[in-house]
């Protein structure tokens, strides 16, 4: 194996301080290196020893102070704090807490670079104070700076005016805040690294220390390891290569560059900059995929084609993710070969099922509502969210069964307490209202404890999850104690701190650290080398990644601060990228090559500049999709002996009776009806948005019979409604209505029925088209009913006969039928499209017909079996109430056969039911088969669409 | 560099170079200094526009770097006045310095550009620093509906809004679904044309009030006019009847002027027919001249009737308009009430998540722009532009060009060149919020026309000379007929007040096609071809339509070019609406089938359509499963599973009735009926990698792109939302189920799409089988306008109305209004066509629809009516066949292949493998609970941190800082923190412990180890006194002979280091116990 970096740090540790090893520092920019020297080291010695003290940048500094580091959140509660003490108007959390965040992100790096807070956050608010203000910086910064400010003179614009207002008062806040925290001993790191390069000189304890592998130093840190060289003469050993570090365009090589040239650090330079860059002939892929996956099943192929070709060295290699989300699909792809992995990334806690049950549970906390101030009710949609979750789910299938069809039924929005709770404790336990912080700390805990109780089997990874949840609620219940008097959070910040505190969370992967296959971060690279590097996500806003701005410092007073900017971000990047690859043979890239769906699809800069810089051949393929797929297989049921004994239960003697819908999805598609009525698959009505309209039918329906039911049976029954009676009538619709609703809902008579919502909306249409009906009735009256809904549920039936003497069994509920004069009507409501024109009469039965008028021939159906039963010595009318109809000024109810009212079915009887015979014919013909209908418009809302594939 | 004119105008026209030219441009001015890139913006609509602006500069730059000369070298150095050799260095350090500064190469999209400008506001505009974007409007959208039906019954007013808006609909026999309905009418409020209103229209209490006076009034005037036509309406039928008679008894009966008085009855107010009207001026139109009762009409016509009548068309044309325009406002008013009531909750929706809404940015921008100046907005970003390029003009918005003008204009000011690349002819994203009369009249106006110089790109490099023709001689002549006859059409219903105001408006539809005749390339004169056939529309009744004529003749035409030598690949067929685009899908699929297909020739087509993922099995599958998963009471779900897989992934033979009634999971593999109830619970995406492996899912070759693509929305889905099942299908519902699949440019096939995706891109072949389209508005989709209200009473009670586009509007005060918008529907369409056509390199296409007979002369209705009366005139049009052609159907035989892209290579596998075998997560959930495996209860395992403590201080003094620390790091609680204080001070009173933490020893904490070329060991604890060592090993739970081991094995290490006596400890810290180890 070629020398890497580390071999090459450890190898000068060695030889200058064998044996007394134990007695040197060795201050890494990160962990892993010190892992990996470590291991370069193990390999030098001849008997085990006491190893180094090896240690970060930040624990080297952090261990000089005396003060502890406080976690984000209390140093957010302090800021604010801070902040609200010079606010004339003081801000509430709320509104704080996210740019409270970017304020303290501004305030670690104003402390480790170093800045004035003073001379940073000066207002300039005429051109005497413009001239003198920055004396202390140089021309070219002055100017810069100078010109920013100009443009706030003579006047500030409104703009302006409100950036001053924030700006003036930073410089007291950063002091009261740090004041504060080092009363109480905390610090954020910037603080930290503050204290500790301004007082170097005397916390510095004149250790032996090797710095290795720094590249973009803060002013601190400079200063830290600027005095270790000169007073304690400690190693520097750079990471770099000439590639870059001589060529001045290249800007992964400024910083370096700029720390030769420092009068203290130039000494640690080696006098000749390695190139190994050029040396190692470089074999370069780069391969353009659409969008992410592809990417890492491509990674996947390559590995296995290595392997089968003895070629992969699972040391020595590399497989860096810019983007963490792919780990997964990285990890999926890896061939079985592949057995060993050191991953430094981590699962995070965001994707879990869990999280998103919490979401839930907090949304349901956020929208909850309080009626008459203690009712509590509760947004459907978390509700129904939370009832449908897995863990709740499988857990409780029955109890969420029951509730979420009730909910569905109802069309509510706002769901009551009581409706919730069940005979059970869990749900108990979550539909309640919560209030104040550390209380829905508790209840979230609560509620964790009672899920893990209730799962049969947990997931090894579930567990952790668990754990993380309950680690984090504690967390932010200890936090909350001592801040939430003063701060008065509501749910939605809670919800925030907890994504805040979530959203960085990855359960972290136990792995071989120094062996098997390395899947890292971009970062966790540093000083690294490894022969073959494959890269995904090489694309602009990945490598280099964007430019996170969140400051609130602007870009021309950074820039004349040396607070850095997004370029030095970009060149930090750039050294990344150039730094590990300078070492390694192969290169493998992978880009996205589809800007969609929040990605960009530009190709990293970096391959532009090898493309036009390094003279190395690059390969560019583009990885493309050859795609054949076969039409679905058609889907025939063939009437074989255990289909026809299911059908022969809907002859006379069997349990069913087919209705005249049954017969429209016969002629619809064959195939529907077979799913339908013979397969009996049944799709859960939980629809939400298709609700309405079956909704709206049902209650129209029931409305119009308890309106005439309650005239004719309830009180002295009598059959003729009179035109009288409308009076009383037209006022019971309301009445009729709510029967209606209460019936659907199966609600018992004595509950009071609450409308909202939708329901009010459906409910005033309803009095509207209902009262439109009974001005039609008024005008008819008086009249006779003979029946409504078909008398009784049973509805009307009939035994039809088949040509070899079976007989089938069918029914049907007929709406409303009534009689005047003689003339007996047969009516329909409908509140659709429907047509009372009848169209073609052989088309009822018509299946490859557009034209088939559905109703219409429901409504000889019906004229049919009122037949059947009465005989047919009155006159028989067939109507439709079509409600569209209801409110032209000439309303008619008849239907129409060729421009001319139907004002008599009896001729058209005879055809019918020969038409209706030929059709149940065939659907007991042996011979015929259910197919799928020919004309896909059908499958558009069909429920199984998903089956045929026809959606 | 001042300049005279600093604004440059280009219009192009299709083919006419347009990236070239904003990349020349552009180019002019980068070279000009080596950082001078610094300080150009570019921007252009789409992200793949602008990628493809980069690479074109990108891409001359190293041209010229590498001293390849060419037309735009040459131009170069006259520009700059220097030789190739200088461009060629200069190009060389400008193209390194953009290489190494790429962050500050502005080469961007509208978007981008602004939405960086907003993010240095943040603070300032009162937004949150988080400064969240919600992109996601269907989600706002379903909120705040549910906000507002939640809040119904206190508020009447909406309510009677909602029963009006749903009442309207049962009218149009629509069905009754309700919340997508609302849905569909609130996305207006995102749309720029209610937005420009909005300020005005934010909901205030006053805004109810002067909404419902305005209906009070309306409703009144609706009234009064229906009311007294009724009223005449019944008078004389009564009259009728009085006397006997019945309508059928008058002239022509019920289609007869008798029938009017029915009509005002009955509430039918359209205008009177031309019987009508002759019957008013004479008795004798009334009887039909055979009647045995003419005298009797005659009479009572005379009389009664005819006086009657012509009362009531007196009263009827008095107030008809006012009616029309009364009940026009009427009708949507209460649109405008639900809208007004949602912006308010639309607002409360940002303030209480503190979002702003994508469709927000271009005001809050607005904003910024207006309170800050320029100079200012530069050096908070820290880019300063002094040229600002924009391509694509013509499908600005208004709103984007607003923000974009004071940015143009300081830099004009300064005498910096600027400039502005479009087409309105190319306009067709005015539904988006394109607005071209920016292009032809508003940014002159608005930058002075001083400033301004104009430039036209008229030499088309894309199509070869027979298609430029053809296409200069449409593209001339239809605009004037169209101008014409919409100028009649105007003429004839419209005030001639109107007239006048229309002229000028009519004049931009010919203004936009000013300069369409393009010129070729000279020197390279390449032969095409163009062929127009139209065909009859088949008679009624007929067993095909002229839709399947379009289909046959579209086959045949594929077979032709085939049978020339041409590819698919080089195929595009160019259509108005999806709905063609899957009948030709169709018809394709069918045809390949069918005994007509030619054998030598192939019929693949790829569309939008079949690049749904939907379209694949394997992804039907997966949401299959997904469904059953989530709720395992789905029948239909698990009974598509089953089929699914049986049929279409194992394409087994199985009984099908069986699979159907039979118990379904028979069917599927063990592993997964053994763990379908815990598979609900894993991330998605691992859900689908493992669904992947139990299915064997990447064994079906044919759908693996679409497999992957599925999984890349399944990734996508999962890094921004929630991670279960249920919230996954319901937004594959809403939107994953349109995502599609990539294909390769190379694929074979003929590519179906439509017009308006074919923007942009050229195609050597271009069919347009459906050139049939409307030229108005169609009349299914109610398109609301938005405009400025009346002046006069009551209309000015409010600043604007929602009207229904309609010709019913034609007659209102509305009128100009409506035929405003009529023009532009007119001239959208026309530019369709223009766009359609111009994609073509070679051999252009085309099957129109013939008029028919009784078409009236100049009448516009089809966007075929105007290619007809053009072709016309054109001395080759045969008569006979109605078919036009132009030069010869242009051939490409195999090896003139001259496009080559990069490489290709695909996938031989689809790699899926278990991972989590290969490692673990650490298990930290273990150390910290305890775990009780049969009461379940969860309890803090106090042993790992005492553990974690213990090995951490030195001295016992270092142990309350330690726990202290500890609990600022927030690992701990307080209450923990008490519990492990006293612990470990429990554990302090065994004498030996404490020794150890006496400061006795020399101590060494977790100490490290370095073997001989071997694992790292890491000590807990080692104490030392000279040669003499003690190791210490801290152990939670039962003592193990594992530990006891270890810590032998600790030992030998130190004694190999030379240590004499080395002597161990375990310390099992529950009890605690210590074992000593020898
Ligand atoms: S999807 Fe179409 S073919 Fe299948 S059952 Fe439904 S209607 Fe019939």
């Amino acid at each position: 194996m070629k020398d890497t970096f580390l071999s090459e740090v450890a190898r000068s540790v060695y030889d200058t301080h064998q044996p007394d090893l134990n007695h040197v520092t060795v201050v890494f920019p990160n962990r892993r290196a010190g892992l990996f020297f470590q291991m370069y080291l193990s390999k030098m010695i001849d008997k085990p020893v006491w190893a180094p003290t090896i240690l970060t940048l930040e624990e080297f500094v952090l261990e000089k102070s005396d003060l502890q580091v406080a976690d984000p959140l209390t140093l957010i509660f302090e800021l604010f704090k801070a902040f609200n003490t010079h606010q004339t108007v003081p801000e509430t959390f709320e509104r704080f807490y996210f740019w409270g965040e970017m304020l303290m992100k501004d305030f670690e790096e104003l402390d480790k670079y170093l800045v004035g807070p003073d001379q940073l956050f000066i207002g300039i608010r005429n051109q005497k104070e413009l001239d003198e203000a920055f004396y202390f910086l140089d021309e070219k910064d002055k100017k810069t700076i100078q010109s920013f400010w100009a443009s706030f003179l003579p006047d500030a614009s409104p703009s302006q005016s409100a950036f001053l207002k924030t700006w003036e008062i930073l410089s007291p806040v950063y002091h009261t805040l740090t004041k504060s925290l080092k009363e109480k001993g905390i610090a954020y790191t910037g603080l930290i690294y503050r204290e500790v390069a301004t007082q170097i000189k005397e916390l510095a304890k004149g250790e032996t220390v090797v710095f290795a592998g720094f590249n973009a130093l803060t002013k601190a840190e400079e200063l830290i390891i600027k005095h270790y060289v000169k007073a304690h003469k400690a190693t520097v050993h750079w990471d770099m290569d000439a590639y870059y570090f001589q060529d001045e365009k290249q800007e992964a090589g400024s910083f370096l560059r700029d720390y030769a040239k420092d009068p203290i650090l130039k000494k640690t330079f080696p006098d000749k900059t390695p190139s190994y860059f050029k040396q190692n002939l470089k074999k370069i892929n780069v391969t353009g995929v659409s969008l992410e996956v592809g990417q890492a099943k491509a990674i996947g192929e390559l590995i296995k084609n290595k392997i089968v070709e003895k070629q992969f060295n699972p040391e020595q290699t590399i497989v860096v993710l810019p983007q963490e989300h792919l780990l997964f699909p990285l990890l999926n792809s890896l061939p079985e070969e592949v057995t060993k992995l050191n991953v430094t990334m981590g699962y995070p806690l965001k994707e879990t099922p869990l999280y998103s049950l919490v979401e839930s549970i907090l949304h349901l906390q956020s929208t909850m509502r309080y009626e008459q101030n203690i009712f509590q009710n509760f947004y459907y949609q978390p509700v129904i969210e939370i009832l449908s979750h897995p863990y709740i789910g499988q857990s409780f299938p029955e109890e969420t069964g029951k509730l979420l069809e009730t909910i569905r039924k109802s069309n509510k929005i706002m769901i009551a307490k009581e409706e919730l709770e069940e005979e059970n404790e869990l749900f108990q336990m979550i539909f309640q209202g919560i209030k104040g912080g550390t209380a829905w700390c508790d209840y979230l805990v609560e509620i964790l404890k009672q899920l893990y109780q209730n799962m049969d089997e947990v997931l090894g990874l579930e567990r952790e999850y668990l754990y993380q949840f309950y680690q984090i609620f504690h967390r932010l219940k200890e936090i909350l104690a001592l801040h939430e008097v003063e701060t008065g959070i509501e749910v939605d910040t809670f919800i925030k701190l907890f994504r805040q505190v979530t959203r960085s969370i990855k359960i972290p992967f136990e792995g071989e650290p120094l062996e098997g296959l390395q899947i890292m971060g971009v970062l966790e690279t540093r000083n690294l080398d490894f022969e073959h590097v494959i890269m995904l996500s090489m694309n602009e806003g990945s490598l280099p990644a964007d430019a996170k701005s969140g400051s609130f410092i602007p870009y021309n007073i950074r820039k004349a601060f040396a607070i850095p900017t997004f370029e030095q971000q970009d060149a930090i990047y750039s050294y990344l990228f150039y730094r590990l690859i300078q070492r390694a043979d192969q290169l493998d890239f992978y880009h996205n090559t589809t800007s969609e769906f929040g990605l960009n699809g530009e190709i990293s800069r970096y391959i532009r500049q090898l493309d036009h810089e390094s003279g190395f051949d690059i390969t560019e393929k583009l990885l493309a999709n050859n795609a054949s797929i076969a039409d679905p297989v058609p889907i025939t049921i063939v009437k074989d002996n255990k289909v026809l004994r299911t059908l022969s239960g809907y002859l006379s003697d069997g349990r069913g009776r087919f209705s005249p819908s049954a017969l429209n999805t016969y002629l619809d598609c064959k195939l529907k009806f077979y799913y339908r009525y013979i397969a009996k698959l049944y799709a859960p009505d939980d629809v939400q948005e298709e609700m309405d309209a079956a909704m709206f039918g049902n209650i129209l329906h029931r409305a119009m019979e308890f309106i005439y039911d309650n005239l004719t049976k309830k009180r002295k029954p009598r059959k003729i409604v009179e035109p009288t009676d409308f009076f009383m009538l037209y006022s019971s619709i309301d009445d009729a209505i709510k029967v209606a609703f209460q019936d659907y809902y199966h609600l018992p008579s004595n509950r009071k029925l609450v409308l909202e919502g939708r329901n009010l909306v459906m409910f005033e249409v309803m009095q509207g088209f209902m009262k439109k009906v009974l001005e039609q009735d008024e005008k008819y009256a008086p009249f006779e009913i003979i029946s409504l809904e078909g008398g009784s549920r049973q509805g009307y039936k009939i035994d039809f006969p088949l040509a070899d003497g079976r007989k089938v069994g069918l029914k049907g509920i007929i709406d409303r039928i009534d009689r005047k004069e003689g003339i007996v009507r047969v009516l329909d409501y409908k509140s659709g499209k429907d047509d009372r024109n009848i169209g073609s009469k052989e088309a009822f039965f018509d299946r490859e017909s557009k034209k088939r008028n559905k109703a219409a021939m429901q409504t000889f159906y019906y004229a049919m079996l009122y037949i059947n039963k009465h005989g047919d010595d009155e006159t028989i009318k067939p109507g439709i109430f079509n409600m569209r109809e209801l409110f032209q000024k000439d309303f008619n109810e008849s239907l129409m056969d060729d421009e001319l009212p139907l004002n008599d079915i009896r001729p058209y009887m005879e055809d019918f039911r020969k038409n209706l015979g030929v059709l149940l014919e065939e659907i007991y013909d042996q011979n015929d088969s259910f197919t799928q209908t020919e004309d896909t418009d059908k499958c558009k809302y069909c429920d199984y669409n998903g089956i045929c594939r026809r959606g | 560099m001042p300049n005279n004119h600093p604004f440059l105008v280009y219009k192009s026209s299709a083919g006419s170079g347009k990236t070239y030219t904003i990349a020349k441009e552009y180019l002019k001015l980068a070279l000009s200094d080596a950082f001078y890139f610094r300080y150009i913006l570019a921007v252009t609509f789409t992200n793949k526009a602008a990628d493809e602006m980069k690479d074109r500069v990108l891409t001359f730059l190293t041209d010229f770097a590498n001293g390849k000369s060419s037309p735009l070298m040459i131009e170069l150095t006259e520009h700059l006045h220097c030789d190739q050799k200088a461009i060629q260095r200069k190009a060389e350090e400008v193209l390194r310095n953009i290489l190494h500064d790429y962050s500050n190469f502005s080469i961007t999209t509208i978007d981008t550009f602004f939405n960086q400008v907003i993010r240095t506001f943040t603070r300032e505009i009162g937004l949150q620093g988080g400064f969240e974007i919600e992109m996601d409007l269907d989600d706002v959208l379903v909120e705040i509906i549910d906000k507002m039906l939640a809040s119904l019954h206190e508020d009447e007013e909406l309510k009677k809004w909602l029963v009006d808006f749903a009442m309207e609909r049962l009218k149009e026999g629509k069905s009754y679904e309700f919340r997508e309905e609302i849905k569909g009418l609130a996305k207006q409020l995102f749309q720029e044309q209610y937005k420009a209103l909005e300020s005005k229209l934010t909901g205030t209490e006053v805004d109810r009030s002067s909404l419902k006076k305005l209906a009070d009034l309306l409703n009144q005037k609706i009234k009064e006019f229906e009311n007294s036509l009724t009223e005449i309406g019944e008078k004389g039928l009564s009259i009728i009847e009085a006397n006997g008679l019945t309508i059928h008894d008058f002239a022509n009966g019920k289609s007869g002027v008798a029938n009017q008085f029915n009509k005002w009855k009955i509430g039918d107010f359209s205008e009177p027919g031309k019987r009508v009207l002759d019957a008013m001026e004479d008795v004798g139109k009334w009887f039909s001249k055979k009647s045995p009762l003419k005298d009797q009409i005659e009479a009572l016509a005379d009389q009664q009737l005819l006086p009657l009548l012509q009362k009531g068309y007196a009263y009827f044309q008095a107030e008809r308009k006012s009616f029309q325009t009364a009940s026009e406002v009427n009708k949507y008013l209460y649109t405008f009430g639900l809208l007004n009531d949602l912006t308010t909750k639309i607002r409360e929706y940002r303030e209480e998540h503190e979002v702003i809404l994508i469709s927000d940015l271009p005001q809050f921008l607005r904003k910024i722009i207006d309170d800050s100046d320029t100079p200012y907005i530069y050096e908070k970003m820290g880019n300063r532009y002094h040229h600002i390029l924009i391509d694509e003009f013509q499908d600005t918005s208004t709103f984007q060009w607003d923000n974009f003008k004071p940015l143009v204009n300081n830099s004009l000011a300064s005498g910096n060149f600027n400039m502005i690349v479009g087409d309105v002819k190319q306009s067709i994203y005015r539904w988006r919020g394109g607005n071209s009369d920016l292009l032809l009249n508003q940014v002159s106006q608005d930058v002075g026309e001083g400033q301004i110089q104009e430039k036209f790109l008229s030499t088309n490099y894309r199509s070869h000379e027979q298609v430029i023709n053809f296409n200069n001689g449409l593209f001339q002549v239809t605009p004037l007929l169209l101008r014409d006859f919409l100028a009649a059409e105007i003429g004839e219903t419209a005030d001639k007040s109107l007239e006048s105001a229309m002229q000028r408006r009519l004049e931009f539809v010919a203004q936009s096609y000013e300069g369409v005749a393009q010129d070729e390339p000279e020197h390279i004169k390449k032969e095409g071809f163009v062929q127009l056939s139209f065909t009859d529309k088949p008679k009624r009744g007929a067993d095909h339509s002229w839709d399947d004529l379009a289909v046959q003749w579209a086959i045949k035409q594929v077979e032709i070019l085939q049978q020339n030598g041409n590819q698919l690949k080089d195929i595009a067929i160019l259509v108005r609406d999806s709905g063609q685009e899957n009948k030709l899908v169709q018809a394709f699929g069918q045809y390949k089938h069918a005994e007509e297909a030619l054998p030598n020739c192939l019929y693949e087509v790829i569309s939008a359509q079949a690049m749904y993922l939907t379209n694949a099995s394997v992804v039907n599958f997966m949401i299959a499963v997904f469904k059953y998963l989530n709720n395992q009471k789905e029948q239909i779900a698990l009974a598509e599973v089953v089929h699914e897989y049986q049929r279409n992934i194992l394409q087994n033979k199985v009984d099908l009735n069986e699979l159907f009634t039979k118990n379904l999971n028979e069917y599927l593999p063990d592993g997964f009926v053994k763990y379908v109830h815990v598979l609900g619970r894993f991330p998605i995406y691992e859900l689908t990698e493992i669904l992947i492996r139990l299915f064997e899912l990447h064994q079906k070759e044919g759908e693996l792109a679409y497999l992957q693509a599925f999984q890349d929305a399944i990734l996508e889905y999962s890094k921004n939302e929630k991670g279960d099942l249920g919230s996954f299908l319901k937004w594959w519902d809403q939107k994953g189920k349109r995502r599609t699949v990539q294909f390769s440019e190379n694929l074979d096939a003929i590519k179906i799409l439509t017009i308006h995706k074919s923007k942009g891109l050229q195609y050597k072949h271009v069919l347009v089988p459906f050139c049939n389209w409307n030229m108005d508005h169609n009349a299914i989709f109610s398109n609301i306008l938005w405009t400025k209200s009346l002046s006069q009473k009551p209309y000015d009670l409010l600043e604007a109305v929602p009207l229904r586009y309609s010709s019913a509007l034609g007659i209102s005060l509305f009128s100009e209004q409506f035929f405003d918008e009529k023009i532009k529907a007119h001239s959208d369409n026309l530019n369709l066509l223009y766009v359609a056509f111009t994609r073509a390199e070679q051999n252009l296409l085309i099957h129109a629809q013939a008029p028919s007979k009784s078409r009236k002369a100049g009448k516009i209705g089809l966007i075929s009516d105007l290619i007809w009366d053009y072709s016309h005139t054109l001395p080759d049009f045969d008569e006979e066949t109605k078919v036009y052609e132009q030069g010869k159907l242009v051939e490409n035989h195999q090896g003139t292949e001259d496009d080559k892209g990069l490489d290709e290579v695909y996938l031989q596998t689809y790699q899926s493998s278990k991972w989590r075998n290969k490692l673990m997560v650490k298990k930290q959930a273990g150390d910290y609970f305890d775990f009780g495996e049969t009461t379940k209860e969860l309890k803090v395992n106090l042993g790992t941190l005492a553990h974690q403590i213990l090995s951490e201080i030195k001295h016992k003094d270092e142990l309350k800082a330690c726990i202290d620390a500890t609990y600022m790091r927030m690992q701990i609680t307080s209450s923990d923190a008490d519990k492990l204080m006293s612990k470990i001070q429990q554990l302090f009173e065994n004498e030996v412990i404490e020794s150890w933490y006496s400061g006795k020893y020399e101590v060494r904490n977790e100490v490290v180890v370095l073997p001989k070329d071997g694992q790292i060991k890491r000590l807990d604890r080692v104490l030392l006194e000279g040669e003499k060592a003690i190791i210490i090993d801290f152990k939670t739970g039962k003592p193990k002979n594992m530990d006891k081991n270890q810590v032998i094995g600790y030992a030998h290490l130190l004694e190999e280091m030379d240590y004499k006596e080395v002597s161990g400890y375990l310390v099992y810290l529950e009890g605690p116990q210590i074992l000593q180890v020898k």
